[in-house]
């Protein structure tokens, strides 16, 4: 595998579930994933420092902020019920007996700069710094947006502020 | 002294990413607040439900079309531009197709259009990060004719060191309202601006007129059936005078 392919192809899957978690709809979050790749191969040479992650994450981020605008301006969101099952886990999570339907529809109802910073950080594991690199924001921003919307997803999971509230025991 | 802690502290507790200066200080913050402690440990539970609920995908085999060689591939391919420039128009036009877009568009096909044009286009290119693009600064003469070709003009590329820019390279796009000439400028820090053209089929002479979209400021005008949009993430005041610069130099051409 030659230097390009050694350092991009691993990080492709963690690209994808990025994108997943964006649209919930496997056929954009890959198209949207090609077209980032596309542009990371035609753009390489113009790669400043080492680290690729949060540069291809930040290419990524861009195509998906700009494919949701569109998405608002055409009015269309994939229900969480429609999104293919093979490609979001739907068996209860174990710890505290949370649903994944719930958590993601929590997750919908943070602002999109709140989730941005949760799914790079929780969900891609992206160091603090990578974060605010690939948002281009400051450190301390990604700190406090993190901060809040921890704090929301956690009210809104013990309001049972979503569509679907589980039964009470 | 120690400084006190903070929500950082906290979310890198949660995370485990504590500095080991700071893991005693917390640990004791911690067991001094309960309440505090129990809310961290439900945060870290949905944090790992949320990492949990998203990881199917993680775990499937890539499309074989993701290959970085199968990319390549495709780039060696003649059509690869006309493939790029459809996959452009989808990320940053109005979606819908050329079709539709020439249906519903003709009544904003002006300034308006032009303008979000230019925002869309600096979201995906002028991130605050090396970008991917096709044109080095050193091309510039070969962008000017790629440009002037499809516009059936001459295009220049103006000089905004003057304002404190300095060209950055720059790409053809497409837009819904046909090519466009999308040229970076750097500024100072990593402050950095784009510069939209194209012709225009409405609007084919308009003011100069400052607007913001979000954090992304416009000043846009139209010259001689030429369309400008001077778009960056700073206020439509301070890109004004930098408008203005490219506007003189671009009125004598």
């Amino acid at each position: 595998m030659d230097a390009l392919a050694a350092a991009i192809e691993p990080l492709i899957p963690g690209l994808r579930r990025y994108a997943l978690a964006w649209t919930r709809d496997a056929a954009a979050a890959d198209d949207l994933v090609q077209d980032c790749l596309e542009r990371a191969v035609a753009g390489w040479w113009r790669r400043r420092g080492d680290n690729v992650r949060p540069w291809l994450y930040a290419i990524l981020h861009n195509l998906l902020v700009d494919h949701g605008r569109r998405q608002k301006r055409r009015g269309g969101m994939v229900p969480i019920e429609d999104v293919d099952e093979a490609m979001i886990g739907v068996a209860p999570a174990q710890e505290a007996g949370l649903r994944h339907g719930d958590v993601l529809r929590a997750l919908d109802a943070l602002p999109v700069e709140q989730r941005a910073v949760l799914l790079l950080v929780s969900v891609e594991d992206l160091s603090y710094a990578e974060a605010a690199a690939v948002l281009a924001i400051p450190i301390g921003t990604v700190m406090s947006r993190i901060s809040r919307g921890r704090g929301r997803l956690s009210a809104m999971l013990a309001a049972g502020d979503q569509p679907q509230v589980r039964s009470a025991k | 002294m120690t400084s006190p802690v903070g929500d950082d502290d906290l979310m890198a507790w949660i995370d485990g990413r504590l500095s080991p200066e700071r893991q005693p200080v917390v640990a004791a913050f911690l067991s001094a607040h309960p309440d505090v402690r129990m809310r961290l440990i439900n945060q870290g539970e949905q944090a790992r439900a949320l990492a949990a609920a998203f990881a199917p995908v993680a775990a499937q085999p890539i499309p074989a079309a993701m290959r970085i060689d199968a990319i390549r591939e495709r780039r060696r391919r003649p059509g690869w531009h006309a493939a790029l420039a459809a996959s452009l128009l989808l990320a940053v036009g109005y979606g819908g197709g050329w079709m539709s877009a020439r249906q519903f568009m003709p009544a904003s096909a002006g300034i308006k259009s032009l303008e979000q044009e230019a925002t869309d286009n600096y979201r995906v290119f002028a991130i605050d990060m090396p970008l991917p693009g096709e044109m080095r600064p050193d091309n510039g003469a070969g962008l000017i004719r790629a440009a002037s070709v499809r516009f059936g003009r001459r295009v220049a590329i103006p000089d905004l060191r003057r304002s404190g820019y300095r060209y950055a390279g720059g790409q053809l796009v497409a837009t819904p309202h046909g090519p466009a000439a999308l040229f970076f400028y750097n500024g100072a820090g990593s402050t950095s601006v784009a510069l939209l053209t194209r012709p225009m089929k409405i609007d084919k002479s308009a003011p100069m007129a400052g607007t913001r979209d979000g954090d992304v400021g416009r000043v846009s005008w139209a010259l001689n059936g030429m369309g400008y949009s001077v778009v960056g993430a700073r206020s439509p005041e301070a890109l004004h005078p930098i408008a203005e610069e490219a506007q003189r130099q671009l009125s004598r051409t």
